[in-house]
């Protein structure tokens, strides 16, 4: 503790040091000519600013921090792509599907292989599933595969396995439903069933999540605990080997550590915060050098629709009225964020951009107050895990003009997702999103089924919204789809069960030498690195 | 002698005790539910099914008394049980680490032991033998402050 | 008489005093050395640097810096002076139980004190702020619970060693009770001691509740602390150097203040440097 004594030296001198390197981040020759030919070669060394992923088996975890690494490692029977929203082959050649929407036929591609050398058969697609779904393997993923024939009978142990996936031969895999569920082939495209190689899971064991073996176009070299994580190009890749030779993955949470680091060139690739946002795209030099998406992340205050005077959508609305969301965005964000209209953010394909949101009228949320009978206001207290105080104080202020007096209390995440599970919070601020499927994503948050823990913690409830989204969650022509998915969305809106804020804008900062980098709507750490290529000496 | 080593033994092994159990309390009352814990933050949700499922395969669903009691009577026998996230050994998981978090507290013992030493050993008038107090009162503030190293033990 | 003069000739204790003192005025002035909120701000004002306007400049908020430095003083004070207190009491008691009356009660009390010292002070505080839940109150007891062990085994240890002192055992002889003897022989001797364990506990104190509120555990926004400011402008030292600087230089010159004092107490008080 005594270190705190540095600080303000510390500070001091950042101070001249700063004005001294003008924020230029290359710490490499300033020009790279590049002839935008791939080549083959090289290290890419990505920043990892979660933590530790603890474990690699894909069933165990997928955040970020695990599946920013296990996307490479593990391959799936489909590729879904976020970028194009598109769904393309894995190691799945090619697929039908039944027109009742009941019956998925895969046809595996010949001479896919494990990283141990070992060739992939339709029996390891099974195996994987079986593991998935297995109540033994205790995966918080299972749900995936929810809906396929027998899924609810292995679960309750009445079933020895999952009667709806067969082998008819060695490259053909059937999977059979219960019921239609067209979002079905963006679960067969997520890391949580990347398929794994039966031998190695036996061998290994529970020790598997630290030495995993896939059939992922990198695989697996080293490990150091919360430092670094190193990944080899697989050469027998049935894409063929990607162009990098090796990944690193540098742990590294600390913002200023990772700045550091990439300033002086050791780090190719990084996502930056907020501040770091407004400094290098203010330097034209790094501007070229600079990815930007909008993320499938909004960032709102879900508001306890059953706690009173919250049960009252005037007052809901009243909130969504009374702040100058832009303002709060370009200030205390850095404009690194899109103003927000509905829970559906701008880079979904249902985002439906004729959609009225709430604009700022301080007047009209006090006429709403009034109406409610709270001419006096009230108080409102906002529970957040400490990464979002900032955007909640930057609330306040204009919470507190039309009479709503905010208390901020901060807690960890894990308190927060309690409380907000079990129901037990006034107001709380969060960030929900990364699914691709805009049905799923609406049905978790504003489904009467779901409420609590399953995603509804709002425990908003509107029978016409239930309704739509019943039908989409069934609905096999993806235009009827969105359609009803965006009726749902405008009455949620309406009813502003969410004070809808903002949708996260990520950026990526990567080094003039790094090529191949996407925007990637579903996280910008998820990039498809078989595209990468450096041109680095 | 022998009563005395005795006595000792027994008020560590009392000790020890109550660390455990207090350890185990707080994590189950200060931290929320486990689960979250293989979930991304940003995309927090869990059936009822599902979470049950979990629950039941660590024995997370059983009243603390025994989850306690369960976990003293694995440790004494040297098993200190598998993570719930990494699904490691716990020992292996304290033993991957423990070499950054000894050098660190080695070298903070060190520059402090250095400091305290030279700063304490200063002749002073009349001899004061309060310098070798604070050579040792130094790093003993010291050594427990890269909390963050011990914290994630 | 002897003592204030003894005081001017200890020129750090001077500065460490006067450092004190400034710290104590400003904090119990702050309404009146300034005119802004500590708590609220303009968003237009947002991230300006140091100017006639804000000396200090302003944080993201476009709230005034030096106000919040100013109004941060009273919560370290507050934490410093509450937490100490509760450290004071709850280790001098201990410490006399323990080292008194000894056998059974220093068994169980050097028992409690072990295990208690056994866990990262702070880890342990963070523990008992998550189960109680972030506010000023809890910082407080938190802190209060981690800091009394030291107290309480310095106490002891004299206790046990003054205890057996001719005078004590004079007053025993008398027919002195216990009370009276602790209350008029032993607790006058562990004076000294205590005052300046109790300086320097305070600006670890201090730099504890600043480590708290970077984890978001101890006085919660918009409430300006020192600690919380420090975290609040970590990730912008690079653009917004003044948002760490001043609350890290108040830190700074209060702790050095309070060691400086600390310092100078026990040259003041230390027995064995009296006669000189």
């Amino acid at each position: 503790m005594r270190s705190w004594v540095y600080i303000p030296l510390l500070a001091l001198l950042l101070i001249f040091t700063s004005c001294g390197t003008g924020g230029s981040p290359t710490g490499g020759p300033a020009e790279t000519p590049s002839t935008g030919e791939p080549r083959y070669g090289g290290t890419l060394v990505r920043g990892h600013n979660y933590g530790d992923p603890a474990n690699l088996d894909p069933i165990v975890k997928n955040e970020v921090a695990a599946q920013m690494v296990t996307m490479n490692l593990f391959d799936t029977l489909v590729h879904v792509d976020p970028a194009a929203k598109e769904i393309r082959a894995g190691l799945a050649e090619s697929w039908e599907i039944s027109p009742d929407g009941l019956t998925y036929t895969f046809h595996l591609r010949e001479g896919a292989k494990f990283h141990n050398g070992r060739e992939i058969h339709a029996q390891d697609i099974a195996y994987t599933f079986q593991r998935l779904v297995d109540p033994k393997s205790a995966s918080p993923f299972a749900n995936r595969l929810e809906g396929v024939v027998g899924y609810g009978a292995f679960r309750q142990g009445e079933a020895a396995g999952l009667a709806g996936v067969e082998t008819p031969d060695d490259y053909t895999v059937v999977l059979r439903l219960e019921k239609p569920k067209p979002g079905l082939l963006y679960d067969l495209g997520n890391p949580a069933t990347g398929i794994v190689p039966r031998e190695e899971v036996e061998r290994l064991g529970d020790d598997f999540g630290q030495q995993p073996v896939g059939s992922g176009p990198f695989q697996f070299v080293s490990w150091k605990k919360d430092d670094q994580i190193v990944l080899k190009a697989f050469p027998d890749y049935w894409g063929g080997r990607p162009y990098l030779d090796q990944v690193v993955f540098r742990i590294m949470k600390e913002e200023a550590t990772r700045d550091a680091e990439f300033q002086a060139g050791n780090l190719d690739v990084m996502v930056i915060g907020e501040a770091q946002y407004k400094r290098y795209s203010q330097d034209p030099t790094c501007k070229p050098n600079m990815i930007e998406v909008p993320e499938l992340f909004t960032r709102a205050l879900h508001l306890n629709t059953t706690k009173p005077p919250l049960d009252n959508v005037k007052v809901r609305q009243a909130i969504n009225y009374a702040v100058d969301k832009p303002l709060v965005i370009e200030k205390v964000l850095s404009n690194k964020a899109y103003v927000a209209v509905g829970p559906i953010p701008s880079s979904s394909p249902a985002f439906n951009p004729d959609l009225k949101g709430y604009g700022y009228d301080p007047e009209k949320a006090r006429q709403l107050l009034k109406e409610a009978g709270l001419e006096d206001g009230f108080d409102l207290e906002v529970i957040a895990y400490n990464y979002w105080a900032s955007s909640v104080e930057g609330l306040m202020g204009y919470l507190q003009e039309v009479g709503i007096r905010v208390k901020l209390v901060q807690m960890d995440s894990t308190t927060v997702f309690d409380r907000t599970a079990s129901g037990d919070f006034q107001a709380a601020f969060n960030s929900y999103g990364g699914n691709l499927d805009p049905v799923m994503t609406m049905y978790r948050i504003f489904h009467s089924s779901n409420f609590g823990r399953a995603g509804n913690t709002t425990h908003y409830h509107n029978p016409q919204v239930d309704a739509l989204l019943e039908e989409a969650l069934y609905e096999m022509d993806e235009a009827r789809r969105i359609q009803l998915v965006q009726e749902a969305e405008k009455i949620v809106v309406e009813e502003a069960p969410w004070f809808f804020f903002n949708y996260n804008k990520a950026v990526m900062m990567h080094q003039p030498w790094v090529h191949g980098l996407q925007p990637v709507p579903t996280d910008i750490d998820y990039q498809d690195l078989t595209k990468v290529w450096v041109d680095k000496k | 002698m022998g009563s005395f080593i005795l006595r000792r033994l027994l008020q560590t092994a009392a000790i020890l005790t109550g660390i455990t159990l207090i350890v185990f309390l707080l994590m189950n009352v200060a931290s929320g539910d486990p689960l979250w814990a293989l979930l991304d933050q940003k995309s927090a949700t869990l059936d009822e099914e599902t979470a049950q499922n979990i629950r039941q395969q660590w024995g997370l669903d059983q009243p603390l008394t025994v989850q306690y009691l369960r976990f003293l009577g694995n440790a004494l026998k040297g098993d200190l049980g598998r993570s719930f996230i990494s699904r490691q050994k716990v020992t292996q998981a304290v033993l991957e680490r423990a070499p950054a978090t000894l050098k660190l507290g080695l070298a903070a013992l060190f520059i402090a032991v250095a400091l305290g030493l030279s700063a304490g050993l200063r002749p002073r008038c009349g001899g004061d033998p309060s310098g070798i107090f604070s050579a040792w009162w130094w790093p003993s503030q010291v050594f427990p402050s890269p909390s963050s190293g011990w914290a994630f033990f | 008489m002897g003592t204030w003069s003894k005081v001017w000739r200890h020129p750090g204790m001077m500065v460490g005093l006067l450092l004190v003192l400034t710290v104590v005025a400003v904090a119990l002035l702050a309404p009146y050395l300034t005119s802004y909120s500590p708590t609220r701000g303009d968003l237009l004002e947002s991230l300006e640097p140091p100017s006639a306007k804000h000396p200090f400049g302003t944080d993201l908020q476009g709230r005034d810096v030096m106000t919040r430095v100013f109004y941060g003083a009273r919560i370290s004070l507050l934490v410093g002076l509450v937490v100490q207190g509760v450290a004071l009491s709850l280790g001098t008691s201990m410490g006399l139980l323990a080292g008194y009356y000894r056998g059974r009660w220093d068994d169980i009390l050097t028992g409690i004190i072990t295990l208690v010292q056994s866990f990262p002070g702070l880890l342990f505080a963070i523990a008992v702020m998550a189960v109680l839940g972030p506010s000023l109150y809890n910082v407080f007891i938190a802190l209060g619970l981690v800091s009394w062990t030291a107290m309480a085994r310095l106490v002891r240890s004299e206790t046990l060693s003054l205890r057996e002192s001719l005078f004590v055992q004079a007053s025993k002889a008398a027919g002195g009770s216990s009370f009276h003897i602790i209350i008029r022989h032993i607790l006058p001797n562990l004076l000294g001691p205590l005052l300046v364990l109790f300086t320097l506990g305070f600006a670890t104190a201090i730099l504890s509740e600043a480590s708290l509120s970077f984890l978001g555990l101890g006085v919660q926004p918009p409430d300006p602390s020192w600690g919380s400011m420090l975290a609040d402008g970590r990730e912008r030292v690079w653009d917004a150097p003044w948002l760490m600087l001043y609350p890290g230089l108040a830190i700074f010159f209060t702790i050095l203040g309070l060691n400086l004092l600390g310092d100078g107490l026990r040259d003041l008080l230390d027995p064995k440097l009296k006669g000189r």
